[in-house]
C-alpha cells in the first residue's frame, strides 16, 4: 500500500526549511538577526508486515544559531565600549576649553606674567600698571569663561544623560513586555526565536546605556538583569531616574525604592563618571589655580604700596565665620598660621617710620583680638563690624600706615640716655625677620671719646657687629651693619647700656592674615567663578602696590610679584602657575590619548567578536542559496514522488475498470 | 580566523576601514592646511607640554629681552651724559689751571663766568633723563634728582633723587642696576685731611670730621680779663669790641705810667704801637702789630705802675653762623657741630690767639657742584688769600675735580661692563630664543613631505577599500544560477 502521507510530509517539511531560508534571506542585514534553520526529523514508522516501513519526515525545530559566549562578549563589550565613548566625547570637550593658543587660559596666565615683567623696568608708570591690571582682567575673563565651558559640558551630559534613562525606561518595558510574549509563546514548546533575537537586541542597546546582560532565569526561557546584575528585568520592567545626592553628585536611581543603582558600565555609567569626577577634576583645577594665584599675590600686594604710599584707610574685603571665635576654628577663606604681622604707621609731616610687630597666634586669637591688637598701636585705629565681620583700619589724620616692614629712619630711643641721633638707613635683605639690638659700650661723645662703641647683636645674640664711635668715627656717617642695613650716628653722646632695636623685616606677615582679611587686594573671590580683579585697583592703577616705597622708580614688590611665576605654589608646593596648566593640559592629553587608546581598542574588540558572531549567526546568502537549492529539489523530489503515487493508483484503478 | 565569512562582514570592514582612511585622511589634511602637528593637547601629550613650555619661555625671553632694551638704552644715555660731565669738569680744571696763572683780577672773573656756565651745564647733565626717566636719581626717577636754586655766589645745589639704585628686572630672578644715584656719582667722597685757614689760630683737631665741602668757623671773643696788679680794666666796648683770646699769656699789655700817679702814660699791646692814656680814658682802643684789639678803662691805674700785664680772653666757636656756639677751651680738639645739617668740625682751638672767622675745607668731601663753586669763589678769591694760600686752593679745587672725574669714569667703566654684560645676556636669550624656536617647530610643525606621503598613502588605501569591496561584491552565486 503506497502511503502518499510520505512525500506530503516532505512536501511540508521542505516548504517549511524552504521558508525558513527565505526568511534568513529576508533578515540578512536585520540588525540583532541569527541564523535559523530547520531541524528535520523522521516520522514514527509503521508496521506493515512485520516490517518498518518509514512514514515521512516532519521539522522538529527551527533552530537559531545562537553562541551565547559570543553574545555575552558582544553585550559586555557594548557595555564598556559606550561608557568609553561617552568618557571620550566629555574629554575631547574639555580639551578643546584648555586648548592653547591665542587668548587661552595658558597664553592668558603667560601674559599677565610678562606684563607685570615689563613693569619692573617702569614700576612708577600709570600706563603699564593699567596694562597689568587688564592683563589680570583678561586672566580672570577667561577663568571664568573656562569654568563656565566646563558647566555648560556638565549641563549637557546631565540632558543626555536624562534623555538616555528615558531611552532605558522603555527599552526595559520592551523587554518585559518581549518576556511575557516569550512565556507565552513558548509555553507549547515552540523557539520564540524571532522574540528572542528581538530582546536580544534590546539587551544589546540596552548594554549601550547601562551595564546589561542576559539571565538564564525565567525558567530557562530568559531575562535581562542591569546595573552590576541589581535590577531584573523580568516580565515586569524596571523604571529609573536621575537625581542629586547630599554629596551633589548626579547619580541613577531607582524611581520605586529611590535607592542608587551603582553602574559598571554603558554610556550612562561614563556620563556619571565624567559629570561627577572628570569636569570636576578640571573644574577644581581651574579652582585650585584660581586660589592659589588670589592667595599668593594678595598675600605680596598686601605688603606693598601704592603710588601715594602708606595707606590712610583700608577696608578689609573678607568676612571671618565668627569674630570672637579663635581664627584657626573659624571660617577664613585663607589659612592663618602664627607668626608675627609688622606693620607700620608713619608721621606723614616728619616721614618718621615706626614698626611694630604684632605676634598672632590663630589658635587663642580672634578677629575681635587682631583688631585690638592693632588698636594698640600709636596713630593706629582698627574696628570689626560684627555683622559684616570684616575689619577696617584708620591711621589717624597726619599719619599713614602700612605693611611693607621696611626700616624705621629712627628707632625708638627711649632706652638712649645720650644726645647723639642714631639713623637707620639701607634695606634689609636677609632672608628671615631678625630684630638688631645696638647696646653701648662705654661713656662719651661720639666721634671724640675713644673706647665708645655699639655692639650689634641679632635676635638670637649673635654678636653682628662693633661699631667703633671714638675720634676716627665722623658723626653722621652711615656704618654697615648687616645684610644691607645701615647706621648712622650723629654728634652728641652715649652712655654705656644706651640700648635701641632695629626690626629686620624680611616677611612683614609671617602669619597670612592680610590676605585672609582681604586687605589692599589685588584680586578678589577664591575661585575660577568669583575671580576678579579688585575694582579700587582697576578704577585707580597708581594703588597697585608695585613699590615698598614712595619712590617711583622701586620696583621691589614688583619684583616680588614677579617672584611667584617661578615659586612651587601648588599642588603641595611641586608646580608653579604656569607649570601647573601645561601639566593641566597635558593630563588632559594623556587622558584623551588613553580614552582614545581605549575606545580604539574596545572598537577592535567589537570588530572581532562582531565577526566571530557574524560567523556563527551571520546570513551569507550564497549559503542560503545553496540551501534553497537543496530545499527546492528535495520539494521536487516529494512532488514527483506524489506524481509516481498518483501514476501507480491510476494504474491500479484502471485494473478496477 | 573565521571559517565562515558572511557579506556583513565585508561591509562592516569596509565601512570600519573607510571609516579609518577617512579621518585619517582628515587628520593629514588639517596637517597640511595648517602646518601644524600639534592641534590638541592629546596630539601628543608629552610633546604639549614641551611646547608650551618652550612657548612660554620663548614669549618669556621676548619680555626680557625688552626690558634688556630698556636697561640698555637707559645705560647708553647715562655714560653719553657721564662722559658729557667729565668733558664739563674737564673744562672746568682747565679753567683752574688758567686763574692759577693768571694775575689779572678781570681775566679771573671771566673765568669765573665761565665756570659759572659749567655750573649749569653741569646740573643739566646731572639731571639728563631717557624717556622721561631720569637717569642720576636712583629709584626717584620721576622728577629731576638736582634742584640748583639761586646763581653765582648763592648758587646752590640739593640733590632730592634716592639713595637706592634703580633695577630692571632682565633674566629670571636676576636684575641689572639701570638708574645709578646722583650721590655716587656727582657727591663722591675721598675724605683727605681737613684744612683751616684763616688768621685766628684755629687748627685741625685730632678726631674725624664728617663736615662735607667747606664751613666757616666763628671764633668770637666773649671776655677780656688782666693779671692784678696794674689796675687796668676792661673798656665798655670790651665784650663786642676786644678781638684777643688765648689763656692767660698769650697776649700782654705793656703799661708805662709816666706821671708816676696813674693819671696818664702809654699802653701798647703785645708790642705794638704805643698808645697814650690817661686816668679819664673808659675805653681806650689799644691795637697790636698784628691788628688785636682790646678796649680798655685806664681811670684806676696803679700810680707807678710799669710793666707786663698778662691778658687772658675767651671766646665761642660756631660752624652754624652763630646759632649754636661752644667756649673755647685752648684744648687740641674741640668738636664743634653744625646744628642745621649735623655736620661736625674738630678743631685744635689751643692755638687760637683771636676772634674772626676761619674757612675749613673738608678735602675731599666737595660734591661735583660745590667744586665748581668753590672754584668760582677761587677765581674770585672771595675768602681773600694770599697768592700762595689761592694757588694751594686752586690746586685742591683741580684735585677735587681729577677726583670727580676719576669717579665718573669708574662709574662709566661699571655701566659700560654691565652694558657689554647685558649685550652678552641678550646674545646669549637670542641664542636661546632660536633653540626653543628650533624645538617648537620640531615638536609642533608637520614635517610636509611626511604628511603628503601618509595622505597619498590613506588615499590609496582608501581606494584599495573601495576597490575590494565592490569586487568581492561582485561574487555571488547568483552569477551562476539559472
Amino acid at each position: 500500500m503506497l502511503n502518499s502521507f510520505t512525500a506530503v510530509s516532505a512536501l511540508r517539511a521542505n516548504a517549511v526549511a524552504l521558508n525558513t531560508v527565505a526568511n534568513n534571506i529576508a533578515n540578512a542585514n536585520t540588525p540583532g538577526y541569527h541564523k535559523q534553520s530547520v531541524l528535520m526529523t523522521e516520522l514514527p514508522p509503521n508496521l506493515v508486515s512485520n516490517l518498518q516501513v518509514g512514514t515521512g519526515v516532519k521539522v522538529q525545530s527551527i533552530r537559531r544559531s545562537y553562541s551565547e559566549l559570543t553574545e555575552r562578549a558582544l553585550t559586555t563589550n557594548a557595555s564598556e565600549l559606550a561608557a568609553s565613548d561617552a568618557r571620550l566625547a566629555t574629554l575631547n570637550q574639555i580639551e578643546s576649553v584648555f586648548t592653547p593658543g591665542p587668548g587661552s587660559l595658558t597664553d592668558r596666565t603667560q601674559k599677565f606674567f610678562d606684563e607685570l615683567e615689563r613693569l619692573s623696568a617702569n614700576p612708577g608708570d600709570v600706563t603699564q600698571r593699567g596694562i597689568v591690571l587688564r592683563g589680570a582682567e583678561a586672566l580672570t575673563d577667561e577663568l571664568h569663561s573656562s569654568l563656565s565651558q566646563l558647566g555648560s559640558i556638565k549641563s549637557s551630559l546631565r540632558t543626555e544623560a536624562e534623555q538616555l534613562v528615558r531611552d532605558l525606561n522603555s527599552k526595559a518595558d520592551e523587554i518585559a513586555s518581549l518576556n511575557k510574549q516569550i512565556r507565552i509563546a513558548e509555553g507549547g514548546g515552540a523557539n520564540a526565536n524571532d522574540l528572542r533575537d528581538r530582546r536580544d537586541q534590546l539587551t544589546n542597546e540596552l548594554a549601550g546605556i547601562v551595564d546589561a546582560e542576559l539571565s538564564t532565569s525565567g525558567g530557562g526561557r530568559g531575562s535581562v538583569l542591569l546595573a552590576d546584575r541589581t535590577l531584573l528585568i523580568g516580565e515586569k520592567s524596571v523604571n529609573l531616574g536621575i537625581a542629586t545626592s547630599p554629596e551633589g553628585d548626579t547619580i541613577l536611581v531607582n524611581s520605586a525604592s529611590g535607592e542608587q543603582v551603582s553602574l559598571t558600565g554603558g554610556r550612562l555609567a561614563g556620563l556619571f563618571q565624567s559629570i561627577n569626577e572628570i569636569v570636576p577634576e578640571f573644574e577644581n583645577q581651574l579652582n585650585e589655580f584660581s586660589n592659589g594665584l588670589i592667595h599668593q599675590f594678595n598675600q605680596t600686594h598686601a605688603t606693598g604700596v601704592g603710588a601715594s604710599g602708606p595707606f590712610e584707610q583700608l577696608f578689609g574685603g573678607r568676612a571671618v565665620g565668627d569674630v570672637t571665635a579663635p581664627l584657626a576654628e573659624t571660617a577664613t577663606d585663607f589659612p592663618i598660621a602664627a607668626g608675627e604681622l609688622t606693620v607700620t604707621v608713619t608721621d606723614a609731616a616728619t616721614g618718621e617710620r615706626r614698626n611694630t610687630r604684632l605676634t598672632i597666634d590663630p589658635k587663642t586669637q580672634s578677629l575681635d583680638d587682631v583688631a585690638a591688637l592693632l588698636n594698640g598701636v600709636d596713630h593706629l585705629e582698627a574696628t570689626v563690624n560684627s555683622t559684616s565681620r570684616k575689619i577696617t583700619l584708620r591711621a589717624e589724620t597726619g599719619f599713614g600706615f602700612d605693611f611693607t616692614g621696611q626700616l624705621e629712619t629712627t628707632p625708638d630711643l627711649t632706652a638712649v640716655t645720650g644726645t647723639s641721633l642714631p639713623q637707620l638707613a639701607g634695606r634689609y635683605n636677609g632672608t628671615a625677620n631678625d630684630t638688631f639690638a645696638f647696646t653701648v659700650v662705654g661713656t662719651g661723645n661720639v666721634g671724640v671719646t675713644d673706647g665708645l662703641s655699639v655692639e650689634v647683636r641679632n635676635g638670637n645674640g649673635d654678636l653682628l657687629n662693633t661699631l667703633d664711635l671714638g675720634s676716627t668715627y665722623a658723626p653722621g656717617t652711615e656704618v654697615e651693619v648687616s645684610d644691607g642695613v645701615r647706621v648712622s650716628f650723629g654728634a652728641g653722646t652715649l652712655a654705656a647700656g644706651d640700648t635701641f632695636d632695629a626690626s629686620a623685616i624680611a616677611n612683614s606677615d609671617t602669619t597670612g592674615v592680610l590676605s585672609a582679611l582681604g586687605l589692599n587686594e589685588f584680586f578678589n573671590g577664591v575661585s575660577a567663578s568669583d575671580i576678579e580683579v579688585d575694582g579700587a585697583l582697576l578704577n585707580d592703577p597708581r594703588r597697585l602696590a608695585a613699590a615698598r616705597s614712595t619712590r617711583p622708580g622701586d620696583n621691589d614688590n614688583v619684583d616680588r610679584l614677579i617672584s611667584l611665576r617661578d615659586e612651587k605654589l601648588l599642588r603641595d608646593g611641586t608646580r608653579a602657575f604656569e607649570g601647573f596648566l601645561t601639566e593641566t593640559l597635558g593630563n588632559i592629553g594623556d587622558q584623551v590619548r588613553d580614552a582614545s587608546l581605549e575606545s580604539d581598542s574596545l572598537k577592535a574588540s567589537q570588530q572581532r567578536i562582531t565577526a566571530e558572531r557574524e560567523a556563527y549567526s551571520g546570513i551569507d546568502p550564497n549559503e542560503e542559496l545553496v540551501d534553497l537549492l537543496k530545499y527546492q529539489r528535495a520539494f521536487e523530489a516529494a512532488s514527483k514522488t506524489l506524481s509516481v503515487m498518483d501514476e501507480l493508483m491510476r494504474t491500479t484503478l484502471d485494473i478496477v475498470r | 580566523m573565521n571559517l565562515r565569512v558572511t557579506p556583513n562582514l565585508f561591509v562592516t570592514q569596509a565601512q570600519q576601514a573607510a571609516a579609518l582612511h577617512t579621518r585619517n585622511l582628515s587628520e593629514l589634511q588639517l596637517q597640511a592646511s595648517t602646518g601644524l602637528r600639534l592641534l590638541r593637547p592629546s596630539d601628543d601629550p608629552v610633546a604639549i607640554r614641551t611646547v608650551l613650555a618652550s612657548k612660554a619661555q620663548s614669549a618669556r625671553i621676548d619680555t626680557q629681552l625688552n626690558n634688556i632694551q630698556t636697561a640698555r638704552q637707559r645705560l647708553d644715555q647715562g655714560v653719553t651724559n657721564l662722559l658729557d660731565a667729565n668733558n664739563i669738569l674737564t673744562s672746568a680744571k682747565q679753567l683752574a689751571f688758567d686763574g692759577r696763572q693768571s694775575i689779572d683780577p678781570v681775566e679771573r672773573q671771566t673765568l669765573a663766568a665761565q665756570v659759572d656756565r659749567l655750573l649749569d651745564r653741569l646740573v643739566q647733565t646731572a639731571n639728563a633723563d631717557e624717556s622721561g626717566k631720569y637717569l642720576f636719581g636712583g629709584e626717584s626717577n620721576e622728577s629731576p634728582p638736582f634742584e640748583l636754586t639761586g646763581s653765582g655766589a648763592n648758587a646752590s645745589v640739593r640733590y632730592q633723587g634716592a639713595n637706592i639704585r634703580g633695577t630692571i628686572t632682565t633674566t629670571s630672578g636676576a636684575s641689572i642696576d639701570s638708574l645709578y644715584t646722583g650721590r655716587e656719582i656727582f657727591q663722591s667722597q675721598s675724605r683727605g685731611d681737613t684744612i683751616v685757614l684763616g688768621n685766628t689760630g684755629a687748627a685741625v683737631g685730632t678726631a674725624a670730621d664728617s663736615g662735607v665741602g667747606g664751613a666757616t668757623l666763628s671764633v668770637a671773643h666773649t671776655s677780656t680779663s688782666f693779671a692784678a696788679g696794674s689796675g687796668v680794666l676792661t673798656g665798655t666796648d670790651s665784650a663786642t669790641g676786644d678781638t684777643v683770646l688765648g689763656p692767660a699769656g698769650a697776649h700782654k699789655l705793656t703799661i708805662v705810667d709816666t706821671s708816676g700817679t696813674g693819671a696818664f702814660g702809654t699802653i701798647s699791646l703785645d708790642g705794638g704801637p704805643e698808645v697814650n692814656f690817661t686816668a679819664a680814658d673808659t675805653n681806650l682802643l689799644v691795637t697790636s702789630g698784628t691788628g688785636d684789639k682790646v678796649y680798655l678803662d685806664t681811670t684806676a691805674i696803679t700810680a707807678g705802675f710799669s710793666g707786663d700785664v698778662d691778658i687772658t680772653g675767651t671766646g665761642t666757636l660756631s660752624t652754624d653762623g652763630g646759632a649754636t656756639t661752644i667756649p673755647i677751651d685752648f684744648s687740641a680738639n674741640q668738636q664743634v657741630v653744625n646744628s642745621v645739617t649735623g655736620q661736625v668740625t674738630n678743631i685744635d682751638s689751643s692755638g687760637i690767639l683771636r676772634a674772626g672767622e676761619a674757612s675749613v675745607e673738608f678735602s675731599g668731601t666737595a660734591d661735583a657742584f660745590t667744586v665748581l663753586k668753590q672754584l668760582r669763589e677761587d677765581l674770585l678769591n672771595t675768602r681773600g688769600l694770599s697768592n700762595e694760600e689761592l694757588g694751594d686752593a686752586l690746586n685742591r679745587r683741580v684735585a677735587d675735580l681729577d677726583r670727580h672725574r676719576d669717579n665718573i669714569l669708574t662709574i662709566v667703566g661699571d655701566q659700560s661692563a654691565t652694558l657689554e654684560s647685558l649685550e652678552a645676556t641678550q646674545q646669549r636669550l637670542e641664542e636661546v630664543q632660536l633653540n626653543l624656536a628650533g624645538v617648537i617647530s620640531d615638536r609642533e610643525s608637520a614635517d610636509m613631505v611626511e604628511v603628503v606621503l601618509n595622505l597619498q598613502n590613506e588615499q590609496n588605501m582608501l581606494q584599495y577599500t573601495f576597490a575590494t569591496t565592490s569586487r568581492l561584491f561582485d561574487i555571488n552565486l547568483l552569477n551562476f544560477l539559472r
